[in-house]
């Protein structure tokens, strides 16, 4: 019953780095070490840190296929249901079941669809609505969006052991480690900066 | 100068073997033209546009890169400026349909046309077909042969001017490049049944050219892609966006045949219609169907995959798939017109393709042959390969 786990009593142990070629080789290592629950936070967008950090290919695409197929079928038997069962209509002659007249609304619906399912699909797999997260609990984090480059491993992956995943981070040669907590808070026992 | 001396064996054994298929396809195709001159012609004329919007597609993404230069275009951008000099060669081997005009093309016989293609005997007649031949093929190779000299020039020198030179350049030539490549196509194909006319033949086979250019240019890096020059440079990411491309041009190209159709269709009046039911209330209908599958529902949903555009393999079987849907909707386009109710084959209508086909190929690695494979000077390659970190 994964419902009822009990919530690790930190959410996990963070590193910091000033360059993006440290935490791509961070992140590297951390995979090959069989860390799977992590994340990195850099200030601008890095690709290859996807493969890096062996992220799997999302389900999402699955999702907004199906939500598309359904929009098709959805979009092109709703004007059949119309036009030929509910309110069948002589128009010129033309048969009622015209339906080449229905692919553009088709089309329409089937990418109107995709779009839903992909940016609903995509909030809700990403844990949102969320008003505030942990890592936002580390002081230094604030840089992630200036020059600093992070590598957060979650307490709750299976390989996570709070020494273990600490002498492991020291192994990389970070600027800092940090523990983040779940609430925010300035117990200098936690913020232990090397 | 020359920087693909490995290469070099690898292309002369292919241009021989293209010569080769050339010259017996050249010999088929003459005694074809003895036993049936009509068929000889109309095959001729098919063969002749595959390779003929291969060319014209090269020349077209040659254009576009020097306009938007994308990474992705630093890697196809010797394929298609080689495709593009085959023009004046290209120009050449039009002559067998000037010859043929009178048995292709029914406005040429001035006798028994209907009312409305008289009134068009003012654009569609012999001088000013061939006036307009001249302008075309003229100002296609112009700009294929100063585009590709100046990048050649930049090999050498590594002048960063040029490449605002080339960029100004296409401007004008684009607009001016999807205004001759229309007209041309109303010249060699939509006057085959000079009574009909749609607005939106000509960017259908401007976009049908592209799609083969894409998918010439796909298999080209699935051949080239493991040798040097190309293997240093080549990553997933220039893969993926040529898989892109191929994703967009194909719907388009749907996109295009179904509208033409579909607002024909609606209108439904007597003196539109009777292209698409030469072509669809006939046993050409076979075609429509193999078209709509092949040329846009089974390529379109193998290039929804991710993986299956990011891998070369995979995406350039997609591209030989596109390149056979190619001719069957040449076919489509071309043969109605000729027979008009009855499926018609015809063993020049293979051929034909194969000869011009072989010619072509052995001009193409000519031209290849002759340059490094890379635009290594060009100031833009080097953006495209740092955008990558």
């Amino acid at each position: 019953m994964t419902f009822f786990v009990k919530r690790p009593d930190i959410y996990g142990l963070m590193a910091e780095f000033d360059a993006p070629e440290k935490i791509l080789a961070a992140a590297e290592r951390a995979k090959q070490e069989g860390y799977h629950d992590m994340d990195a936070f850099t200030p601008f967008p890095m690709e290859e840190l996807t493969d890096a950090l062996g992220i799997r290919h999302s389900k999402l695409s699955l999702f907004v296929l199906c939500c598309g197929l359904f929009g098709m079928l959805f979009g092109f038997f709703f004007q059949y249901w119309v036009s030929v069962i509910d309110y069948p209509l002589n128009i010129g002659g033309r048969p009622l079941n015209s339906w080449p007249q229905w692919i553009p609304v088709t089309f329409e619906l089937t990418i109107l669809f995709s779009a839903f399912g992909a940016v609903i699909g995509m909030i809700f797999r990403n844990g949102l609505p969320r008003p505030v997260h942990p890592v936002f609990n580390v002081d230094r984090f604030e840089l992630a969006t200036k020059d600093k480059f992070f590598l957060c491993i979650e307490a709750v992956d299976p390989k996570f052991d709070k020494e273990k995943t600490r002498k492991f981070l020291e192994s990389l040669k970070p600027d800092y480690i940090t523990v983040v907590d779940h609430v925010h808070t300035k117990d200098p026992y936690h913020q232990d900066d090397e | 100068m020359n920087t693909n001396e490995e290469l070099l064996p690898q292309f002369n054994l292919f241009r021989q073997r293209a010569m080769m298929v050339g010259v017996v396809g050249v010999a088929a195709l003459a005694a074809g033209a003895l036993m049936s001159e009509a068929d000889f012609f109309q095959s001729y004329l098919y063969g002749y546009l595959f390779w003929m919007g291969l060319t014209l597609g090269c020349l077209g993404i040659l254009i576009l890169h020097h306009l938007v230069s994308g990474s992705w275009g630093h890697v196809v951008q010797r394929y298609v400026e080689s495709g593009a000099r085959t023009l004046p060669y290209m120009a050449l081997l039009f002559i067998p349909i000037i010859i043929g005009m009178n048995q292709l093309y029914p406005w040429t016989n001035h006798e028994g046309l209907e009312h409305v293609v008289e009134k068009k005997l003012g654009y569609l007649n012999v001088p000013f077909f061939l006036v307009r031949q001249v302008i075309y093929f003229g100002f296609w190779s112009l700009v294929a042969y100063w585009l590709s000299k100046n990048s050649r020039l930049q090999d050498q020198s590594g002048d960063v001017h040029l490449t605002r030179k080339m960029k100004i350049f296409s401007g004008p030539s684009m607009v001016f490049f999807v205004i001759t490549v229309t007209l041309a196509s109303v010249d060699w194909m939509m006057s085959l049944e000079p009574e009909w006319y749609s607005t939106m033949y000509g960017v259908g086979r401007i976009v049908g050219a592209v799609l083969t250019a894409l998918a010439f240019c796909i298999v080209l890096v699935r051949w080239l892609g493991d040798k040097k020059p190309l293997a240093d440079i080549l990553t997933t990411r220039h893969i993926h966006h040529l898989g892109n491309l191929l994703m967009a041009f194909t719907v388009l190209w749907a996109y295009i045949a179904f509208s033409e159709f579909l607002i024909i269709w609606s209108g439904n009046l007597p003196e539109d219609n009777m292209w698409h039911i030469r072509r669809m209330n006939s046993e050409w209908s076979v075609f429509a169907v193999v078209l709509i599958v092949g040329h846009f529902a089974v390529p379109f949903a193998l290039l929804l995959s991710r993986g299956l555009k990011r891998h070369i393999e995979p995406l350039s079987r997609i591209a030989v798939g596109v390149l056979v849907m190619r001719l069957v909707d040449l076919y489509w386009l071309v043969y109605p017109a000729f027979n008009n109710h009855e499926l018609h084959f015809h063993w020049l209508s293979l051929a034909a393709p194969a000869a011009i086909g072989g010619i072509w190929l052995w001009l193409f690695i000519g031209q290849l042959k002759s340059q490094p494979l890379l635009p290594l000077n060009d100031p833009r390659f080097h953006n495209g390969m740092a955008e990558q970190h």
